[in-house]
Parts: structure tokens; sequence; C-alpha cells
């Protein structure tokens, strides 16, 4: 099922802060990882600039490999303050998700009784 | 990877770069995103192929647009100085065209064996043309005239936007504390 685009914009550095916590990655790399986890209409254009804001806010940090394909790749991991913005993002989410099951439940049961 | 998918490449790339730059985004940093930008399509090449690894980034524009995002701006001298380069070419072909103008009038008028001076309108700047006697020869001078300099410094100043730097500096100082409680309250 195709996602909303403003909803998954609005939860992309969430799920980027939260998919490079454990184990550093770059662009593409991360693109497919998403896109295996489900968000399969996910753009590189749009994570990409989403990577390069992250790490401009110090929440990513990033670090060049060399490539036995290519180019040098640029892989990026989750800073001290990357994990802290990802403890309080994670809890507004699911505060979010939260308030709106309450309602859509509600909603849900008067809609088919 | 084939001649065409290394164009598809440099061609997004280049783009990408552009907007960048018309951004404020330093060189430095430009190149930095460039080279990551580059090794992400080749490996998307390598993978769906370049037409839809350039097809999944989108619009270059849009991207350079959202890398920016909430960035200190910078001030576009790059783009400044191709504008300010093309309206000095342009101009100056302008203002070269009207003294050759005022030389075939001084010509055609006959007047021959003295000094016949103007100003090239409406650029300013005095021309000067001595027509020898007989039809020898033509002898021209001409001074450049300061409005198009003028003009071709006002178009760097529009088109550079140099006062970035100061309004930049001024967000990046109040974004300051604010990411210090930020950190604080973390």
């Amino acid at each position: 099922m195709a996602h909303d685009p403003q909803m998954l914009k609005g939860v992309l550095s969430l799920l980027l802060l939260s998919v490079l916590v454990d184990e550093p990655g770059y662009g593409y790399a991360i693109v497919t990882r998403l896109r295996d986890a489900g968000f399969e209409d996910l753009a590189e254009g749009t994570v990409y600039p989403a990577l390069t804001r992250l790490e401009s806010a110090g929440l990513l940090e990033s670090y060049l490999e060399r490539s036995a394909s290519g180019p040098a790749r640029k892989y990026y991991r989750t800073t001290d303050a990357g994990r802290a913005e990802l403890a309080t993002r994670t809890d507004a989410w699911r505060n979010l998700v939260t308030a709106v099951d309450t309602v859509t439940s509600t909603t849900t049961q008067g809609v088919s009784s | 990877m084939n001649i065409t998918d290394q164009l598809r490449i440099e061609s997004a790339v280049l783009r990408y770069d552009f907007w960048l730059d018309y951004r404020g985004v330093r060189g430095r940093r430009r190149r930095e995103l460039r080279r990551e930008l580059r090794a992400n399509l080749a490996e998307a090449t390598a993978r769906e192929g370049s037409r839809a690894a350039v097809l999944g980034i989108g619009s270059p524009r849009a991207m350079a647009y959202a890398a920016t995002e909430g960035d200190a701006r910078r001030a576009r001298w790059t783009f400044g100085v191709v504008c300010a380069g093309v309206v000095w070419f342009t101009l100056s072909m302008m203002w070269l065209f009207s003294v050759i103008g005022f030389l075939d009038g001084v010509d055609a008028s006959g007047v021959e064996g003295r000094d016949v001076s103007g100003t090239s309108f409406p650029w300013g700047g005095t021309v000067s043309a001595h027509v020898t006697p007989g039809h020898g020869g033509l002898s021209l001078s001409a001074t450049y005239p300061w409005s198009i300099l003028a003009l071709v410094a006002l178009t760097l100043l529009l088109t550079a936007q140099p006062w970035r730097l100061l309004t930049g500096r001024r967000r990046g100082a109040q974004a300051a504390p604010a990411k210090a409680v930020a950190q604080r309250s973390a």
C-alpha cells in the first residue's frame, strides 16, 4: 500500500535516525533498507536531502569509506544528540499514534454500527 | 557503466550543483555533496540502470532546495559573476555597435581631415573619429562608458546578494541559543 507523501515526510527524520542508530549506512543503502522495511515508494530525492539536513543539524555524522564497485561512499551514523532527538521523536510519535487510535476507534465503531 | 550512464549521472550532478550554488552553498560543501550524489547514483545505476537512478532523485532543483532548507544563507558569488559577465558582454557588444554606427555616420557625412567627437548614446563616454583626407583611412578613439561598469556592478550586487552574509549570520546567532537550550533539555 502506498504511503501518504506528506505523512511520510513528517516521520522521515524519525525513520532515518532510527535506521542509523545501530548500523551506519550510505544514501542508497539507507533507501533500500527503508524500502525493504515496507516503504516501497520512498524516493531517493527525499532521503538524500533529509540526510544532509540531519547532518547539518548535528544529529548525524558522516565518514567516507572506499568502495570496490565505484567512488567512495559517505556513511552516516547517529550522533549522541541524534539519539536524544530520536528518543524525543519516538515518544512524540507513540503519543500521536495513541491519540489517533483513540479517536479513530471511536469513529470506526460509530461508522460500523 | 557505459558512457550514456556516465553522461546521465554527470548531467544530474551538474544541475544539482548549479542549484546548490544558487542557494549559496560554499564550494567545498558543494564538492562533498556532488561526490555523495555521484556515488549514490553510481550505486543505483548498478542495480536499476541509470535512467531509473536519475528519475529516482526527481528534480535536482527541488533536492538542492530541500537539502539547504533552514540553512544559514550565503552570498551567491558564482551565480552573480556569471550574470554580471553576461550583462557585461551584452552591453559591451551594444556599445561597440553604437560606436561603429557613429563611425559610419562620420564617414557618410564626408567630413575629412579633422576630429569629430561625440557621445555614444545611451551609454555615455566620448567617441572621437578622424577621417584622413582622400579616404586614406579612419582612426577612432573612445572611452569605455562608466554606465556599463555601473550596470555590471549593480547586476553582481543584485544576483550575488552579499547581504545574505549579514542575514545568515544574524539567523545563526538567533539559532545558537535555541540549539543550546534544546541540547540542555535533551
